[in-house]
This record gives structure tokens, C-alpha cells and sequence, in this order.
């Protein structure tokens, strides 16, 4: 149940990340916050326990499914960093606010 | 079409994208004959796969069969955005091959192409959810990288607020996926669909609708979702529009939203409610929008909008006939949108703008972007005897026979606002008198030129759809694969069995 709390935590956090903040580095984090909490979720979706023999098994799928999970959220972020990077570069501000060449 | 040669559209543009890197070095141009020659192949070996019996090939992935194992599954329905992803792919490959010389560093462009391709064949060819979702990811990263490729601010702003809300879409997807897995313990398509119709439907179903609705519908620009698309389109580079609009938002977001609301959950009238919501505001916004905007690429972003209404109406009524008439609004639609941003494309690299104030009469100095656009502007727009008309007009006697005859009419009036924004476009860029600062303008180089009379040409030749005997070989089994909604599963499993 734990694990649901910490995840929902995530998830919420990085919602919040997302609408509220005009840093351009705490979207990054949101984004990644995001990811991992759904990694959290895989990893623990094949955890059961026995009901009559208290046993606890592991789905070896949901883990491989979990680190599969972490390698494709690693290359998002390494995308979304060279963004950043870049964007700091031509703007040198982090702040969103001053990105505004688009018209929306 | 033998069960052997299915990962040859995955495994092919995957070595092409390491080839162009391990060679780019090797001989002059060899990072564009490479990709050039590998789509022409992927090209006709798609037209070679159009099968008129209805069938479900399953590919076991390292040998391992389908309930641990997970498979690629070809089928009719596959066949149809197979076909749609490698006759644009080529095209946009051959207009690439002069296109890129203004942006430098054309080996990775080409790289990230093929990469690109990968991922759309393989989320058509993924039997599984897991498989498909890694696939999607694999092409949205390609696409984000592709969107900033010119290194201009504009490019950057767009990339950033794609990969924004394609995380968010990811995510939701992810969370669906995650519900469904928990409920049933498979990732299998056809093994999840058969638990949850033993399961039942429950709460725990309808919020994976919701999350799987909003997370493709992110990445299909559903109108409350669209925000990121007329950025992305417009920056990014023509040849690249054109893949994410004739391509991406189709396959990342309609063909897994079909797959998974049709085959895997079942559709609801609550879903279908949904969907149609969606596809209305779509087409009424995208085509109001469309209509207002002087860059080229931005009219042509907002009328795909609308377009992609126009096809999730098709797939929402559900009729046999919706669904066809969705399918072939689809190819058309894909073909005919590429030709379009790849003319916009050529009118940007011979005059340096898009602005309709600043363009006029450009037919007389480019006369084959002019035509070609001409034609695929027609074909949209849904002028007889062109192809988009008759897909246009399926879609609507769907509705009229499914009984929702004020959105018949609805779809009707939208689609002369259709017309309206791309007389406009014609008017105002190809015909009038041509600007003094134009009278330097050159036609396109061969490479583009040559692209976009090919894309226009196949959007003729899909004319040939409207009659039975083609239509039925394309279209009739891959409408199978949708209206027999979860008991298509059991098609997989006895094909799996073999």
C-alpha cells in the first residue's frame, strides 16, 4: 500500500511540477518524477502474496518490464537534457516565461 | 507475404539507421543513397504484402510462443498503415536527399528517419501492448530529436513542448497499461482481451479507457489534446511535417487507440460517446482555425486536426462501413497531407517564406509544386473525382445509415469549410500576379520535385480504392479486424496455435 502511496506522491508531484513552475529544470525533474513513478507501479504489479500459503512470489515479467521501463525513460531524458542545454544556450534563462518566439 | 519475412520492416530501417552511421564517411552521398535504396525496398516489399485473404499471421519473437512469449502480429488492418508509412517514408526520403543540404549534417537526419520508420512499423507489428508502447517510445524520441533538427530557437520551443506533453502522454498510456496488466497479468493482446471477457468489465477497465482515450489522444491531437501539434508542424523541418502529420499522429495515436479500445477492451457506448465528442470538436475547431491562419505549414497543422476528426468519427460509429470509410480517409489523407507540407516545403526552400502576404502567382515559376499541391489540395478538400471525396462520402452515409443524420449533415458543412481554406491556399500563394521580389524563384530541385509528383500520383491511384474488387483486397478484412471488436483474440490464438 505503501508503495501506491509513494507513487501516487510521484505522480502528483510531478502533475504539479508540470502546471505550477516556470523553471525549466523543474519540468525536467516533474518529467522524470513522472517516469519513475510509473517504474515504481511495474515493479510492484507482479508482487503477490499467497493468500493460503503467505508465500511471496515475484513475476519475473513485470521486473524485466520495470528495467525495460528504466532504459526507455533514461533516453527521454537524455533527449529532454540536450533540450534544456540547448534552449539555456540560446536564451540564457531557465525561466519558461522568456520562451515565447512561438505564437501558441 | 510468409510468416519469416514480418521483421523485415522492423529489422531493415533499424541496420539502415546503424549503416548510415557506420558509412557516412565511405563515399559522397552514400548517408542518402543508403536510406534511399532501403524505403524503395521497404516500398515495394509493403505492395507486396497486400493479401486479399483474410489472415493473422503470428511472429514468435525468439521462438517463444504467444501466451509467455511476445509476438508480432500481422494482419489486415496492419497491412493498410504498412503500406500508408513506407509510401510516405519513401517519398519523404527522396525529398530529403536535397532538402537537408540547407540544414547540415544530413547523415543523422537520415539516421533519426529510419529510426523513425522503425518504430512505426513496429507499433503496426506489435502483438503485444508492452512491445507497442516501447515501439511509440522509440518513435516519439525520434520525432522530438527531428522537430528541433534545425538548432533554431522556434525548433527548440516547439521540440520542448512536444516532448512535454508526449511525456504526459506517455505516462497516461503507461498507467493504462499498468491497470489492464494488474487485472489480467498478460501483456499479450489477444491473451488480455480473453481474461478481461472472462473477468468482466469493471471500474478498474473504464479508468484504463480513460487514461488510454486521454494518452492517445495526446498523441493523435484530439482537439482538447492539440496544443503541441501546429508548433511541431510548423517548425520542424518540411520533410519531417510531413512523416508526423501523414504518419505519427495516425499510427502512435489512432491505430493503437483502435487496437486497444476495439480488440483488447471492447467498445462501450460510453467510449463511443467519448470519441465522438472528441472527433467533433476536432473537426469544428481544427477547420475554424485552419481557416484563419496566413503560414502555410500552420493551415495545413489545423486542417490535420480536423482530417483526424474526420477519421475518428469513421471509427466511432463502428459500422462496417464507418470503418472503412475511416481506413480510406486515412491512406488518403496521409498521402495527400505529405504532398502538401512537402509543397510548402519547396515553396520555403525557393522563396525563404511561408507568409501568404509575401507569396502570389507562383504557379508560372514552379509549375509542378504548384500542380501537385493543386491536386492533393482537391483530394483533401473532397473534389470528385478524387480520392478524398469518396472516403468523405462513405463517412457520411455511415452516419446516415447508423442513424445520426444532424451529424451527417455536421460533416458535410464541415467539409466545405474544408474546401474553403484550401482555395484559400491556392488563391493566395499558387494563382494571382506574382510578386516583383518572386520573379528570381527557381522550380525545386529534381530530388523534390520528383517526391511530390510520386506522393501525387499514389493519391490518384488511390482512386482505384472506390471500386469493389480493390477496395475489398485492402479494406474489407482489415475492417474485419476491427468490427469483430475482443472476439478477434481467438483469431490470434488459433493462428498462433499453427
Amino acid at each position: 500500500m505503501i508503495v501506491y502511496c509513494l507513487a501516487l506522491t510521484l505522480i502528483a508531484l510531478g502533475i504539479y511540477g508540470l502546471l505550477a513552475k516556470k523553471n525549466l529544470l523543474k519540468i525536467f525533474f516533474s518529467v522524470s518524477f513522472m517516469e519513475l513513478a510509473v517504474v515504481l507501479l511495474f515493479a510492484t504489479a507482479g508482487y503477490r502474496k499467497e493468500i493460503f500459503s503467505g508465500k511471496i512470489e515475484m513475476s519475473p515479467l513485470s521486473e524485466s518490464v520495470a528495467v525495460t521501463l528504466l532504459i526507455a525513460g533514461l533516453v527521454i531524458t537524455v533527449v529532454f537534457a540536450a533540450l534544456v542545454i540547448r534552449l539555456k544556450e540560446k536564451y540564457g534563462t531557465f525561466d519558461i516565461t522568456a520562451m515565447r518566439k512561438l505564437k501558441g | 507475404m510468409t510468416l519469416k519475412l514480418i521483421p523485415v520492416f522492423i529489422v531493415v530501417p533499424f541496420l539502415l539507421a546503424i549503416a548510415i552511421a557506420l558509412c557516412k564517411n565511405m563515399a559522397r552521398n552514400i548517408e542518402k543513397l543508403i536510406p534511399l535504396a532501403g524505403t524503395a525496398a521497404l516500398f515495394i516489399f509493403s505492395l507486396l504484402s497486400i493479401n486479399s485473404a483474410f489472415q493473422a499471421l503470428v511472429y514468435p519473437i525468439a521462438g517463444f510462443a504467444p501466451p509467455s512469449g511476445s509476438p508480432l502480429v500481422f494482419d489486415s488492418l496492419s497491412v493498410v498503415f504498412l503500406l500508408a508509412i513506407n509510401t510516405v517514408t519513401f517519398a519523404v526520403t527522396l525529398y530529403s536527399w536535397h532538402y537537408v543540404d540547407s540544414y547540415g549534417g544530413g547523415w543523422k537526419f537520415f539516421a533519426l528517419l529510419m529510426l523513425l520508420l522503425c518504430g512505426l512499423n513496429g507499433v503496426v507489428l506489435s502483438g503485444d501492448v508492452f512491445t507497442m508502447y516501447l515501439f511509440l517510445e522509440l518513435t516519439s524520441v525520434a520525432a522530438y530529436v527531428l522537430v528541433a533538427f534545425g538548432n533554431r530557437d522556434i525548433q527548440l520551443e516547439a521540440a520542448l513542448r512536444y516532448l512535454v506533453l508526449g511525456a504526459i502522454a506517455s505516462t497516461c498510456i503507461l498507467l493504462g497499461i499498468w491497470l489492464l496488466f494488474s487485472y489480467t497479468g498478460t501483456f499479450n493482446i489477444a491473451e488480455m482481451s480473453r481474461s478481461l471477457q472472462t473477468f468482466g468489465a469493471s471500474t478498474l477497465t473504464r479508468a484504463a479507457l480513460m487514461l488510454f482515450i486521454a494518452g492517445f489522444g495526446l498523441k493523435a491531437a484530439l482537439v482538447p489534446f492539440h496544443a503541441w501539434l501546429p508548433d511541431a508542424h510548423t517548425a520542424a523541418p518540411a520533410p519531417v511535417s510531413a512523416m508526423l502529420s501523414g504518419l505519427v499522429i495516425k499510427t502512435l495515436g489512432l491505430y493503437a487507440l483502435a487496437r486497444i479500445l476495439f480488440n483488447v477492451i471492447g467498445l462501450s457506448e460510453q467510449a463511443v460517446a467519448v470519441l465522438m465528442l472528441l472527433a467533433l470538436l476536432s473537426i469544428l475547431a481544427g477547420s475554424l482555425l485552419a481557416l484563419k491562419q496566413t503560414d502555410m505549414k500552420r493551415m495545413l497543422a489545423y486542417s490535420s486536426i480536423s482530417q483526424i476528426g474526420f477519421i475518428v468519427m469513421g471509427l466511432a460509429i463502428a459500422s462496417p462501413l464507418g470503418i472503412v470509410g475511416a481506413l480510406f480517409h486515412l491512406l488518403n489523407h496521409a498521402l495527400s497531407k505529405s504532398t502538401l507540407f512537402l509543397n510548402a516545403g519547396a515553396v520555403e526552400h525557393a522563396t525563404g517564406t511561408r507568409d501568404y502576404a509575401m507569396l502570389g502567382g507562383l504557379k508560372e515559376k514552379m509549375p509542378v509544386t504548384a500542380n501537385t499541391s493543386m491536386l492533393a489540395s482537391m483530394s483533401i478538400a473532397g473534389v470528385p473525382p478524387l480520392a478524398g471525396f469518396w472516403s468523405k462520402l462513405i463517412i457520411i452515409i455511415a452516419c446516415v445509415q447508423a442513424g445520426y443524420v444532424n451529424l451527417a449533415i455536421f460533416l458535410a458543412f464541415a467539409s466545405i469549410l474544408t474546401i474553403a481554406y484550401m482555395v484559400n491556399l491556392q488563391r493566395r500563394v499558387f494563382f494571382g500576379a506574382l510578386k516583383a521580389s518572386l520573379q528570381e524563384t527557381k522550380e525545386a530541385p529534381l530530388s523534390m520535385a520528383c517526391a511530390m509528383v510520386f506522393l501525387a500520383v499514389t493519391s490518384i491511384a488511390a482512386i482505384a480504392l472506390m471500386f469493389p474488387t480493390c477496395s475489398e483486397a485492402l479494406f474489407a478484412n482489415a475492417q474485419k479486424v476491427l468490427s469483430f471488436g475482443v472476439n478477434y483474440a481467438y483469431v490470434i490464438v488459433n493462428a498462433a496455435g499453427k
